[in-house]
């Protein structure tokens, strides 16, 4: 029984969709099996025993879903937008507030060079056209946390637009192949921050904190280039590390600095975009793709049973696993957007229009920030897949934990192992120890210069690679000691004595008679018995290969 | 500038553009339907009240609809009359803040330090805030200002005010109710 909600999460699985209308004016891939999307299609109709295959052939044809993404990032400056009071996390209340943030009668907006500096960067990393002149609006709202009844930002003529966003996502059986997708930044806008507010239900009444009002925003619009949770995920996950590689915001999920709103809407491939719901605030890394999967599951489902989409904000409740309508009782809010009547145009320059003799400190000049552009997180994956000859992926997962590059940096510079040796042992190893624990890579115990020495050692083969593994376990647990010492005390090092190694190679094979005829009628695995056995004879300090060979030239003379 | 803001004001919300039925002749002088009316109140949190509130936002219509006599055809709109007026760019150093207990002296109520307003988002507040008197003034009680002539002026930066216009509510202590009207 192929129910629609099935077919949905094959298609979900795999990101693909046929790129009609608006939804993906950019080439996406073709639909191609894959089984381990189908167990997890029948893992979500039984979630779902609500929805049946009894409607008429409805359910029968495809469904397409589009994805778009509004992302707040907070600028990382000293002070906000327009005052010069601190951005700051974790303050008292209202202890970062200046006279302008409370909108106090009389105040007026003073632009912060910082934040139309970050906007320029962060614009011109994600290939936008940088407006040389744009403007600034009044948003107005009545919410308690925005005092002066609207917020300043960019709707007329923003800071950057027609952008691109590339990141890459897993497909394939084993999604281990590494496709790479774009989505196109429709804008990126400076705008305020509102403040905090507290709702207290049982006194029924809110608490306002002003610290976060007024603090500089970027606002990147995506274009509705994706169709499922999994490309949404992964391109903000991009955009956050991109953030931080230009140092315009730390986009740190979990403290707020960077917040997700999606627009998300179904349709049957070849024709219109089906109406669109928006979810707000998707603040965590874990539920994006999760929150965004449901919503597009719900339409289906709510299509399929012969209802309707409303155009509404909704949000994603963590504990129900599920969207729900947010109370919005003003339906479309009016927000009677007006110029900005306090702030004149921002004008940017380039080094052919710099106007000469004015002061530095008011000109931005375009260009120069262009030249002083960090590598961004793609150039420094292409570098390490050249440099070191690592699979693409190995370069994604290396730059995805903080710290974990300039680790295995340090340990390349220090040990005379292959590249593709190092990758491994930090990816596997040392990753799945700190995983494991729940440690950042800067609270490793086991240092980059211990792995490097422990690393040398293998390489030279003077420990086998299990006996490596032993020693990095120690060397985990009890901090101050080097390899070479744990190795000497354990023991650990391997049989260099080739001598007493035939011995025992001989021994075993006599002790054996049985194995040794397998050996002979050619059954392929009786030679592994034989070098186990051996190897527990060494204590497992010979190495494999030494013992193979050595096995190999006895059984054969 | 203040004539240009009303005029965009009321373009924006009376244009018909959300489909109300402001009804306007050929000569531009417009009735205001009860719905208009109501989607005003919530917007600007101003108490139209009575029938004579009412005449007095049509007139004020009436009013700001003679710029339509101007002849603005191939005149390119300003967006303000600092536009061509350099924008001062800050250096990002900390200069202010740590002001908390001045800031919240402009509280009716406080608790530790926060301000305090009514509970839930605003859409829905606003709607209880035109309902009650009592809570109206909770409402805004955290954007309570000394001076009611600062407010005024700062009202009329966000309302769609003129002298002509329909009165504020105040929105703090002394306020008109609608009794009084």
């Amino acid at each position: 029984m192929a129910t629609p909600v099935l077919r949905w999460c094959c298609l979900g699985r795999r990101c693909v969709f046929a790129g009609i209308g608006g939804g993906s004016r950019r080439g996406r891939g073709v639909p191609t099996g894959s089984t381990s999307s189908e167990k997890r299609g029948q893992s979500s109709v039984a979630q779902q025993p609500l929805i049946t295959a009894q409607k008429p052939r409805k359910g029968e044809r495809e469904w397409a879903a589009v994805v778009g993404l509004e992302i707040h990032a907070q600028i990382a400056s000293n002070s906000k937008l327009f005052s010069g009071s601190q951005v700051d996390f974790a303050a008292p209340p209202n202890s970062l507030v200046s006279f302008f943030d409370a909108s106090l009668p009389g105040t007026l907006p003073v632009l912060n060079r910082r934040c139309v500096e970050a906007a320029v960067m962060t614009g011109l990393a994600l290939d936008c056209h940088i407006n040389r002149r744009s403007l600034f609006d009044r948003k107005h709202y009545f919410y308690a946390d925005l005092p002066a009844g609207y917020q300043i930002t960019q709707q007329r003529l923003p800071i950057a637009v027609n952008g691109r966003l590339a990141y890459s996502i897993c497909v394939g059986k084993r999604r281990s192949q590494m496709v790479t997708r774009t989505a196109g930044v429709k804008q990126i806008q400076l705008e305020q921050d509102s403040g905090k507010s507290l709702h207290d239900s049982l006194r029924s009444q809110t608490l306002i904190d002003l610290n976060r009002a007024g603090v500089g925003l970027l606002e990147v619009v995506l274009e509705p280039d994706m169709s499922c949770g999994e490309e949404a995920a992964a391109a903000v996950r991009e955009l956050q590390l991109i953030l931080q590689a230009l140092g315009t915001s730390q986009a740190n999920m979990a403290e707020g600095q960077l917040r997700v709103d999606a627009n998300i809407s179904v349709h049957h491939p070849g024709e219109p975009l089906g109406i669109r719901t928006e979810v707000k605030n998707l603040n965590s890394a874990r539920f994006l793709a999760k929150a965004i999967d449901c919503e597009i599951q719900r339409q289906i489902s709510e299509l399929e049973n012969g209802g309707k989409i409303l155009n509404e904000t909704r949000s994603f409740d963590y504990k129900l696993g599920c969207t729900v309508p947010m109370r919005d009782k003003e339906g479309k809010q009016d927000y009677r957007f007006m110029p900005e009547p306090n702030l004149p145009p921002l004008l940017l320059y380039d080094s052919r229009s710099l106007p000469i003799g004015t002061d530095p400190q008011q000109v931005i000049d375009i260009d120069r920030i262009r030249e002083r552009l960090p590598e961004l997180p793609r150039v420094t994956r292409e570098k390490l897949v050249q440099q070191y000859g690592m699979l693409p992926e190995h370069s994604f997962a290396l730059l995805n934990e903080v710290g974990l590059l300039e680790f295995f940096q340090n340990v390349i510079k220090e040990t005379r192992a292959e590249p593709k040796k190092v990758t491994s042992w930090v990816l596997n190893t040392l990753l799945g120890f700190l995983k494991q624990q729940n440690l950042a890579v800067s609270e490793s115990p086991v240092t980059p210069s211990a792995l490097a020495e422990l690393l040398d050692l293998l390489d030279r083969k003077a420990i086998s690679s299990s006996a490596a593994k032993q020693v990095f376990e120690e060397l985990w647990r009890s901090k101050g000691k080097t390899p070479a010492q744990m190795v000497a005390e354990k023991k650990l090092e391997l049989m260099q004595d080739a001598e007493a190694l035939e011995q025992l190679c001989r021994s075993t094979l006599e002790a054996h008679p049985q194995v040794v005829t397998d050996v002979k009628k050619g059954n392929p695995r009786a030679i592994n018995k034989l070098i186990g056995l051996v190897r527990r004879a060494t204590l497992g300090r010979a190495d494999p290969t030494a013992i193979k060979e050595v096995l190999e030239r006895q059984l054969s003379s | 500038m203040w004539v240009r803001a009303v005029w965009l004001g009321l373009r924006a919300s009376a244009g018909g553009r959300r489909g109300f039925s402001s009804k306007a002749d050929p000569q531009g002088s417009r009735r205001v339907t009860a719905e208009l009316i109501e989607h005003l109140e919530r917007l600007a949190l101003v108490d139209f009240g009575s029938q004579e509130a009412v005449a007095r936002l049509e007139k004020a219509i009436a009013f700001a609809d003679r710029l339509r006599a101007v002849d603005t055809d191939g005149v390119e709109p300003m967006e303000s009359v600092l536009e061509d007026r350099c924008l001062y760019l800050r250096s990002d150093n900390v200069v202010e803040g740590n002001c908390a207990e001045e800031l919240l002296q402009n509280s009716h109520r406080v608790v530790e330090e926060y301000f305090v307003a009514p509970p839930g988002p605003a859409s829905c507040l606003m709607e209880e805030v035109l309902g009650t008197e009592n809570i109206r003034e909770e409402a805004t009680s955290f954007i309570y200002v000394k001076s009611h002539q600062a407010l005024g002026s700062l009202l009329h930066q966000s309302l769609l005010l003129n002298p002509e216009g329909p009165q504020i509510t105040n929105f703090n202590k002394g306020h008109k109710t609608r009794e009084e009207h």
